[in-house]
């Protein structure tokens, strides 16, 4: 099922046409990504749609995940904060595809800079934490 | 959930409670509510007590994307509250300026300054030394007394720069 939502075209590390997936649905898809297989595409489409769709709205969006996914490999623990771990600090099982930003389709080059990845990912993380604390 | 297993206090206690062990074991066996209510406690008082113990946390704990998290949120606390201390010495400028009776010009001729200076002063833009702060409050004290006052022109120089 992931494969086939992969391929379509509202995948920032494809092409970014919004509007065919709720914009929400697809965040909390991507960041259920970032927890079950932390990849470098993972990351780099949730900090592409947060960036898009506000740093705020996307904490928004993802202090809800539990509502709808566990995280099955943390026995049960809330996703949202295995979620602000990994936005925290991004490290990515397949590292070496950081090199490799360019050769990414339909990727805005913007996005090849890492450092800019890991930069809104720290954002977001950060909006989750104090925007539940308001 | 988070447990304090070498501790006589549990999470439901206060934050400031925890104390250094608390505040560890949050961080790296924690979960956002328990992160949340850190943030929570450090943006009431960004230099008080957790903040500084926070900050000894950071330099042990293990869970570096937690860490990053509190970091920047202790450190955005601490901006904005120095934000805020600004604005309110700036208010109190404009209430002193009020309370003097004087015009602009003539409050910022009698403590050594330029009105444009005052102005940076009354928006916040610049913050004063504490003794030109000083000497604001003699005059508003003096003039709103109606009598002349002791201030004098000076050096008023001494201020510092707001971000």
């Amino acid at each position: 099922m992931l494969g086939a939502l992969e391929s379509e075209p509202d995948w920032v590390t494809n092409q970014a046409t919004p509007g065919k997936i709720i914009v929400g649905e697809l965040g909390e898809i991507k960041a259920f990504l970032i927890v079950r297989r932390s990849q470098v595409r993972d990351y780099l489409d949730v900090a592409a749609l947060s960036d898009r769709y506000g740093i705020d709205y996307a904490a928004q969006v993802l202090l809800r995940i539990d509502a709808y996914y566990t995280d099955q490999t943390k026995d049960g623990s809330p996703v949202s904060s295995q979620l602000v771990r990994q936005l925290g600090a991004v490290r990515p099982t397949d590292e070496s595809s950081v090199t490799h930003l360019g050769t990414y389709k339909g990727l805005d080059h913007s996005w090849a800079d890492w450092s800019r990845v890991t930069q809104v990912c720290g954002q977001v993380a950060a909006w989750m934490v104090e925007r539940d604390s308001d | 959930m988070l447990r304090f297993r070498n501790l006589t206090i549990t999470p439901d206690d206060p934050v400031e409670h925890w104390g250094f062990e608390g505040l560890l074991a949050a961080t790296e066996r924690g979960e956002i509510s328990d992160w949340s209510r850190i943030v929570a406690t450090i943006r009431n008082d960004p230099w008080g007590e957790v903040a500084q113990t926070l900050a000894e946390v950071f330099e042990v704990a293990e869970d570096v994307g937690v860490v990053a998290v509190l970091r920047r949120a202790l450190d955005r606390a601490r901006t904005e509250m120095a934000a805020a201390e600004r604005r309110q010495v700036a208010e109190s400028i404009q209430l002193l300026v009020a309370r003097s009776g004087l015009t602009r010009a003539s409050f910022a001729e009698r403590i050594g300054t330029s009105r444009s200076r005052l102005s940076t002063y009354t928006s916040g833009k610049v913050t004063p030394s504490a003794a030109l702060l000083v000497r604001m409050q003699r005059l508003a004290d003096s003039s709103g007394r109606g009598d002349d006052g002791d201030a004098r022109p000076g050096r008023a120089d001494e201020s510092s720069h707001g971000r």
